[in-house]
């Protein structure tokens, strides 16, 4: 027994001084990376310089980065360092004359642990926005893409959204649809809308392969379209008719239509506002604020005495928002549903009619 | 008859032996696992390794309450400073008997409505809802009739917007990024139901804004011994148990829940004490039970600093409620061990906290006993027994040093030499006096258990420093 504690004790005992050494290195690191960043800046100055005086930028200089940025830690210090260049009217050109370095260095850390490949592919997409564009550079990320560590993943597909053809970005979300690895929606839709170039085409093209992709996947891509434009109305509609649509899609697509409303859907929504499934209500009710006509109004009176609480919060919100007339209006508030009668008030009172 | 003595004591002791090197395995095996994970989490942290994104989910920050009159409005202020773009806060005052209802209407402009809350969870009559928009982020404030703090939840889980909710206890602050933390897990991996948050001793702190801008471990030995205790459980045990989703405790002072699953488990116990101990345990065994994949995840990131007792009446009061929480929670949930006992949740999880957590105090006593027993037949071997005492001693005081340490460089905190030389002290108290007070304390906590019922545990609250 004492054996075994004393066993434990030393090891704990080296854990320890393991961590009170791992301070003093965060500290010597602090200090290095300072002096780092310096080095690189005054560097990149120099080449900077050159370049605006329209010189090329010195071989030497790309031998010098491809030597040191191998070092992960040299890497961060220049992360740090160009991102201090931003605003920098030569900064573009810089960048695109280390792109053969990008390139090596993609190969190179694809021999790094998982935390590392995650590294360079946000490197990769905080700096290739318009510059980094060589496919080289993708396909050796792309390889990334169905490694199990999301992080790896989000920053390959962070790398992605900053290259300009969206095959890559469509090829991307195809694999993890085939491979089955689930990416959050959010991540999805919050990804695309960082896209810098020509958001029409991506859109044009992420439709055309929707069937291919997986329910988060085309969950983010409808958020995203949702975000960005009105040219869907026709082709949603025609999308919300098919059959066999996962719920969640649907109900997806039913808030593009509240936010771009078109009459062509309207009588697919009220037929809606009589479904079985209580999701589809409860949307629908919400996205009917925005069809003002008396066929709504009157869809929505019934619906503000739905057996679902949250359709009848939804239906009272929204016949305040159309023109409901004040005797709609009072039929509800001196109706027999006293539920109906007390979301209709407190709406009445707090968003007004 | 000496014979017999001598063969009973052999008998304990190989019990004993076998106890203690399973308990000292379970300790050092976190420190290990606890010095990796966080190891790699800095890694992760200085390689961009994270979720980092402008908008996150939506959350409900649900924040029950009672007598909390010294605490309340800084907490609630401290919320609106917070680092995240989409979230509302929802406040229930659980019928308070002293000035916290007025201490919130005189600090927040309410105004008062009738807005209809769907009862999902059957909960106690709601006497008022007001309503505020403050800084962009919705302020419910609900005053309801008194039914304690479970049920206080579930009004809150009523009223909530958003299909995750946050619960944080009304004398906490939440560190400027702690929302944006918690909900991570939920965005890495959609099979999370539940995170639970780091929690730390706000009395040690000083914060502006949700950032600290000082810290120092005090001198008052009542608080160090705790700021200690939680290091090592926070920031070993949780990392060992979060290996394999095995956590049993998320604190009811801060943690993320996804709604639809708690709605769907029935909500929070009402008749409980441990009310959040009882809830995640229930949503292990209704997960298990469906045969629903899910994660509970443990977020050392997301920080949240709640006040401790700071006087000895007050730990006991705490450490008593918290012992028969546990004793309620493992006792109602026997199918973790008959049904799923193959799952680590079940073979780890559920039998370490019924051998070292329920029943270690007993364990204890027991031992103390059978050493004046085997003093009085002249068996005891006096150099071993403190030799033993020592070194266990002095293992506690190295894990929890180590625990201490960690906290410093994940956390980016200034060290100062003061800081270290109290810690030691600290440690050293915990290690060989204060926790075995704490044995003493639930090994008695039995006492008068049935008259307590579901009471709201008090303690004196002090207004926080330069919030």
């Amino acid at each position: 027994m004492i054996v075994v504690t004393y066993i434990y004790f030393f090891i704990c005992l080296l854990i320890m001084l393991f961590t009170v050494g791992y301070i003093m290195y965060q500290y010597y690191r602090k200090q290095t990376d300072k002096k780092r960043i310096a080095t690189f800046k005054s560097i990149i100055d120099k080449q900077l310089k050159s370049i605006h005086q329209d010189r090329p930028l010195a071989e030497n200089h790309r031998k010098y980065l491809l030597d040191k940025l191998k070092h992960l830690n040299y890497l961060i210090a220049y992360h740090d360092a160009l991102l201090s260049y931003q605003n920098h009217e030569d900064i573009k050109d810089y960048k695109g004359a280390i792109e053969p370095v990008i390139k090596q260095l993609v190969s190179y850390y694809a021999k790094r642990d998982d935390m590392e490949k995650a590294y360079i592919s946000h490197f990769i997409a905080t700096h290739a926005a318009g510059v980094w564009q060589d496919d080289v550079v993708y396909r050796k990320l792309f390889h990334y893409l169905t490694e199990p560590n999301v992080y790896l993943r989000e920053n390959v597909l962070k790398a992605f959204y900053q290259q300009n053809n969206p095959e890559w970005i469509v090829k991307a979300y195809e694999t993890l649809s085939s491979q089955h690895i689930d990416h959050h929606q959010k991540l999805i839709q919050d990804g695309l809308m960082r896209y810098p170039y020509d958001k029409r085409s991506l859109i044009e093209q992420l439709y055309l392969k929707r069937g291919c992709f997986s329910e988060p996947i085309l969950l983010g891509i409808i958020g995203f379209i949702t975000y960005e434009t009105s040219d869907y109305q026709q082709l949603f509609y025609d999308w919300v008719k098919e059959d066999k649509l996962p719920l969640e899609v649907e109900l997806k697509l039913y808030r593009y239509f509240k936010k771009y409303p078109t009459e062509q859907v309207k009588p697919h929504l009220l037929a809606m506002l009589s479904s079985q499934q209580d999701e589809k209500r409860t949307v629908v009710a919400d996205v009917l604020a925005e069809y003002c006509c008396d066929d709504v109004i009157k869809a929505l009176k019934i619906a503000v005495a739905d057996s679902n609480w949250f359709v009848r919060r939804n239906a009272s919100r929204s016949l305040l928002k159309t023109d409901v007339k004040i005797d709609d209006l009072m039929d509800i508030l001196t109706g027999p549903d006293r539920y109906a009668r007390a979301m209709l008030r407190y709406y009445l009172e707090t968003e007004g009619g | 008859m000496n014979l017999i003595v001598q063969q009973f004591m052999n008998g304990i002791a190989l019990f004993f032996i076998g106890y203690m090197i399973l308990y000292t395995t379970y300790l050092f095996l976190s420190v290990l696992f606890g010095a990796i994970r966080l190891y790699d989490k800095d890694r992760m942290m200085r390689l961009n390794n994270e979720l980092k994104h402008d908008y996150y989910l939506p959350v409900s920050v649900i924040m029950p309450a009672y007598n909390e009159e010294v605490t309340i409005v800084d907490s609630v202020k401290s919320l609106l400073n917070l680092d995240y773009k989409l979230f509302e806060i929802i406040i229930v005052d659980d019928g308070s008997s002293d000035e916290t209802t007025d201490e919130l209407l005189r600090a927040f402009r309410f105004h008062q409505t009738d807005r209809p809350i769907q009862t999902k969870i059957p909960t106690k009559a709601i006497d008022v809802v007001y309503e505020a928009k403050i800084n962009g982020i919705k302020i419910m404030f609900i005053r309801k009739e008194n039914g304690g703090k479970g049920d206080a939840l579930n009004v809150g889980i009523n009223a909530s917007r958003y299909p995750y909710f946050v619960t944080l206890d009304a004398d906490s602050l939440l560190q400027k990024n702690a929302l944006e933390k918690i909900i991570q897990p939920v965005l890495a991996d959609e099979r999370v139901i539940a995170v639970g948050g780091m929690i730390r001793i706000a009395q040690c702190v000083k914060m502006t804004d949700g950032q600290v801008l000082d810290y120092h471990m005090p001198w008052q030995p009542i608080i160090g011994m705790q700021v200690v205790e939680y290091d090592r459980s926070f920031l070993a045990s949780r990392i060992l148990l979060d290996q394999f989703s095995g956590n049993l405790i998320i604190s009811g002072a801060f943690g993320l829940f996804k709604k639809s699953v708690v709605l769907s488990a029935g909500g929070y116990q009402i008749n409980t004490i441990g009310e959040d101990m009882e809830l995640v345990m229930r949503l292990h065994t209704f997960m298990l039970n469906n045969n629903r994949p899910y994660k509970v995840k443990y977020q050392p990131e997301a920080i949240c600093w709640s006040q401790a007792p700071g006087s000895v009446q007050d730990i006991m009061r705490q450490r008593r409620r918290w012992y028969l929480g546990l004793f309620q929670s493992l006792t109602a949930y026997p199918e973790m061990l008959t049904r799923f006992l193959k799952k680590p949740v079940g073979f780890i999880s559920y039998i370490y906290y019924w051998v070292f957590e329920l029943l270690a105090p007993f364990i204890e006593v027991f031992g103390i006993v059978t050493i004046a027993l085997a003093s009085v037949f002249g068996l005891l071997n006096v150099p071993y027994m403190i030799e033993l005492f020592f070194i266990y001693t002095g293992f506690g005081v190295i894990l929890s040093l180590t625990a201490f340490f960690q906290r410093v460089f994940t956390q980016g905190l200034k060290l100062h030499v003061l800081d270290i030389i109290k810690a030691f002290i600290m440690v050293v108290f915990e290690n060989a006096i204060y926790r075995y007070i704490l044995s003493f304390v639930r090994v008695t906590a039995f006492i008068g258990y049935r008259k307590k019922g579901k009471r709201w545990g008090s303690i004196k609250r002090v207004k926080q420093k330069n919030v």
